[in-house]
């Protein structure tokens, strides 16, 4: 056991920041829907990051390599659970992402995303016999991209179908970025995006309507200003509106008067622009920033591989969920529909990425 | 190490995004600022009402009414067929109309759009009872101007129509808009700013469905002051019936205070023509109407005075001791002056002064101009306020023009004695306004005053005063002279205008105006009674070929005041 330095509690504090940000948004976006709502949204977030704390610090001290004896169970239980909503959805004949437990909507596409980093870092650390040097680099294209692409097809299928496009990409952003990190060979990597690429026109089958709309509307958000380049349109707007101080807490209009559908979940990031500006959201990015470094710095402090990865695929799904979260809010890329982490609301998003932030806590403990 | 290829990828993706940050807050900002405001907040205009306009007794001239349109909110119909088609059967119109009429107006869908206007109170109170079953449809009302006296006074009043670009460039700083409705011509436009209302309204807070949601700021409309004219609409009113078509101008007003009792020009117009839409036809008819229906012809108008201006002739002659008023020229019909003739149009013998002005002998007048001499003549013409504005408040009075041996020069012209002789029977370049004349004449009837004329009697709540009059030192005995004349022209056997008048007891002076090619017009300016005169009174008509039209004029409508009382 090494003794803490004041980096080490960088984690919590970045996760205290964000949730408290997260709170005094959220009280906004809902504050004007009148008392049940907001109530409601604001107690629940508030449950869910309580919750989120003590997974914290479970994981925080849980020694994360017997995590190991885990994985694959987790990983069963993940594609049963989406396997589950799928066969919901088809039989309320509608899609949906979540499945209502007890008193809430647990959302696997979430839990997925921490599947996948857990079963890939352990499939890429794993050693050879012979020598005790990662042996990834001498794997062959079957090895090293085939047969790990198999294990996240699985999940990615699921969830491409449900339709999550957002949570899809992720994965496959986390895939392709472990697979390089570990140390496979570059042209593999090439191989594997050139097939993606040649496929991904039967993929455009698969999309649903509201999908292929949304896309269109991404590359022309007028193609449509009354339906899905509406959302982009009003959420460039209550980014742009904040000017460089923003309009103040609860005083954006945009949120406030609902003209930012979907405010409080994957918008919440137009509503905090829109009353804290610039300032907050550089603020906001420049936390995130720093998480991920952390992420990466811990990567590369720590001497076991399998932490290194795992550090590494926690970093790689804060920043990959940031920047699409953010840049579809501001218009750069499509409406993929994505929470941002620590800060939309919902409950599965939420305890994921503290259970992901104690692992990583204690990759860095242990080092 | 890949990891730092993998951290320096993401930190350019992390970079696009500030960026894009930076481009939507900063240099966008403003722009995205505006339209997040625009995109809730709505205003509810509550038009102001605009002054009134009355006569001497109180009487409403321009009034104001509720007007109603009917309006619809888009997103409130749209694909609400039921709601169109009820509206469609209670305006006698179809629904794929005012469908066409909503795509055309269309602004935003929580911007309510204008599909009927001016519809009856029975239509308003049908759409207005099946509210419930008539969602997203407005009723506003509107206060519209209304002349119940139509087309009566129409030059004394103006018109309201848009304002253009001219008015614009004048009123802008007033905080006047494009689209605003401003008064042209008359009073309407004299006082416009008196009379024009500050329009209210409510600046309300909607959301994302236009729902209200609270309301931010409220102005209360204000009311435009209303004006009392001098006037007396109902006088007003007899004369104006008594020109039925006929072309020229009319003044009544009381001699000492220069107070307007009416002021007629003919052919006239009807005001509220120009709020309606779909007169276009009506207002251009007007403008390119040759006879100039728009042009106040009492105070833009002018004219030849003619005989009318012998009267200036004898009061300088009077004055200047050139002669007495028994002093005798003998009319042979015509006369020399150098080598050309001038005529007199009949052969009066023997006349003196009073007789001259009694028959309006031209060569008794063409004897005292030579005696005048030009520049004393435009001097009593300038002293008599001809050749400048009188000043009435009214836009648009002409000056008039006095001739004058230095004007002529300036123009590299020659004065002849001839000249002299026609400025004294008032032709030649002379030209004066209706006002100018009635002016004239109101100096002999209030004893040699020169008064300002004045036609609006208070701006609420203040009292307009008479202008200053000043005095121009006539000899009394001169005043009385003339008069007696006037009152021979209308009296004597032989008088000019004696067409049998009664109990009337009237002095005046008749004018036949000579214009070039056209028939003469025809002036009849004068006063009564001629013992102590209330009223003094110019009748003018164009092209009427003689005088004698004007003073049956004259009579016709003193005779019908006498009967209503209205004298």
């Amino acid at each position: 056991m090494k003794t803490t330095y004041l980096k080490d509690y960088f984690i919590p504090i970045s996760v205290f920041v964000i949730t408290s940000l997260s709170l005094l948004t959220l009280y906004s976006a809902v504050y004007s829907k009148g008392p049940f709502e907001e109530g409601s949204v604001f107690i629940r977030q508030l449950m869910w990051i309580s919750l989120g704390w003590l997974a914290y610090f479970i994981f925080s001290r849980f020694y994360y390599r017997r995590l190991i004896n885990f994985i694959y169970l987790f990983y069963s239980v993940v594609i049963f659970f989406l396997m589950l909503v799928l066969i919901i959805g088809m039989m309320r004949l509608g899609a949906q992402r979540w499945i209502k437990l007890w008193w809430f909507n647990f959302q696997p596409s979430e839990f997925a995303k921490l599947a996948v980093i857990l079963v890939l870092s352990h499939y890429f650390s794993r050693k050879s016999l012979a020598d005790i040097r990662l042996d990834v680099r001498r794997l062959s294209f079957l090895k090293g991209i085939v047969w790990p692409f198999l294990l996240i097809a699985v999940p990615f299928g699921l969830i491409l179908k449900q339709p999550d496009l957002g949570t899809a990409l992720v994965l496959l952003f986390i895939f392709l970025s472990m697979a390089y990190f570990s140390g496979v060979k570059i042209r593999y990597i090439i191989l594997i995006l050139a097939i993606a690429a040649f496929i991904s026109p039967v993929f455009w089958h698969f999309l649903k309507d509201y999908q292929k709309d949304r896309l269109l509307v991404f590359l022309n958000p007028n193609f449509d200003p009354l339906g899905a380049g509406y959302t982009i349109i009003q959420s460039k707007i209550a980014i742009g509106s904040g000017r460089f101080f923003g309009k103040g807490w609860l005083a954006g209009t945009q949120g406030q008067l609902n003209f930012l559908p979907e405010a409080h979940t994957d918008f919440i990031f137009g509503i905090f622009c829109e009353e804290t500006g610039l300032a907050g959201a550089l603020l906001l990015i420049g936390i995130y920033y720093l998480l991920f470094r952390q992420a990466f710095a811990i990567s590369g402090r720590s001497d076991d591989y399998f932490g290194k990865f795992l550090a590494f695929g926690i970093g790689l799904m804060f920043a990959g969920q940031v920047y699409i979260n953010i840049s579809m809010t501001q218009g750069l890329s499509p409406v993929v529909g994505l929470p941002l982490p620590l800060m939309s609301y919902g409950g599965s998003s939420m305890l994921v990425s503290f259970v992901s932030l104690g692992i990583l806590q204690n990759i860095n403990r242990r080092g | 190490m890949r990891i730092s290829k993998v951290r320096f990828f993401l930190e350019l993706l992390f970079a696009i995004l500030l960026i894009r940050l930076f481009y939507l807050q900063i240099a966008q900002g403003g722009l995205y600022y505006s339209l997040s405001i625009k995109n809730c907040v709505r205003v509810m205009p509550y038009k102001g009402v605009r002054g009134m306009i009355l006569d001497r007794n109180g009487e409403i001239i321009v009034d104001n009414r509720i007007s109603h349109n009917v309006s619809v909110l888009p997103q409130e119909v749209r694909g609400n067929s039921a709601t169109l088609d009820i509206l469609a059967a209670l305006l006698n119109e179809s629904a794929p109309q005012i469908k066409k009429t909503i795509k055309k107006d269309f602004i935003s869908m929580s911007t309510p759009v204008i599909i009927a206007r001016d519809v009856d109170k029975k239509t308003a109170f049908l759409i207005e009872e099946n509210k419930l079953r008539l969602p997203g449809v407005i009723i506003q009302d509107i206060p519209k101007r209304s002349y119940p006296y139509h087309n009566t006074a129409s030059h004394i009043l103006g018109y309201l129509s848009q304002i253009d670009r001219w008015r614009i460039t004048k009123l802008k700083d007033y905080g006047y808009q494009i689209k605003d409705i401003v008064g042209f011509g008359g009073i309407e436009e004299s006082l416009e700013q008196v009379l024009h209302a500050q329009d209210g309204g409510i600046q309300l807070q909607v959301d994302h469905r236009g729902r209200f949601k609270r309301v931010l700021g409220f102005r209360q409309a204000k009311r435009g002051n209303d004006v009392r004219l001098t006037i007396d609409i109902r006088i007003q009113k007899v004369i104006e019936d008594a020109f039925s078509g006929k072309k020229g101008a009319a003044i009544l007003m009381e001699p000492d205070s220069g107070r307007i009792i009416a002021l007629v020009s003919s052919p006239d117009f009807y005001p509220d023509m120009f709020l309606e839409e779909g007169n276009a036809g009506y207002i251009n008819g007007l403008l390119t109407d040759t006879n100039s229906p728009l042009m106040n012809r009492a105070i833009s108008g002018q004219y030849p005075l003619g005989s009318v201006f012998k009267i200036v002739s004898a009061v300088a002659a009077l004055e200047n001791k050139k002669i007495t008023p028994e002093k005798r020229f003998f009319c042979p019909g015509k006369m020399f002056v150098g080598l050309k003739e001038f005529n007199c149009w009949n052969t009066h013998h023997s006349q003196d002064l009073l007789e001259a002005i009694t028959h309006s002998c031209n060569v008794y007048f063409y004897h005292l101009a030579l005696l005048l001499g030009p520049d004393t003549l435009s001097e009593y013409a300038a002293k008599f306020g001809l050749g400048k504005t009188t000043g009435i408040d009214l836009p648009y009075e002409a000056s008039g023009k006095v001739p004058s041996v230095l004007s002529r020069k300036m123009k590299l012209g020659n004065w002849y004695d001839g000249d002299t002789a026609n400025f004294g029977i008032g032709q030649g370049d002379l030209l004066v306004t209706p006002i100018q004349a009635v002016r004239l004449i109101a100096i002999l009837a209030n004893g040699g005053k020169l008064i300002k004329p004045y036609i609006i009697e208070r701006i609420e709540p203040e009292e307009a005063s008479p202008g200053p009059a000043s005095g121009l030192g006539l000899a009394p005995k001169t005043i009385k002279t003339v008069i007696e004349g006037l009152k021979q022209v209308v009296n004597a056997e032989t008088g000019t205008a004696n067409i049998g008048w009664g109990n009337l007891k009237v002095a005046g002076k008749t004018g036949t105006a000579q214009v070039h090619t056209k028939l003469a017009h025809g002036w009849f300016v004068g006063f009564l009674p001629y013992d102590k005169p209330k009223l003094v009174f110019c009748f003018f008509l164009e092209h009427t070929g003689a005088s004698i039209h004007a003073v049956m004029l004259a009579q016709q409508v003193f005779k019908q005041l006498s009967e209503e009382g209205l004298l």
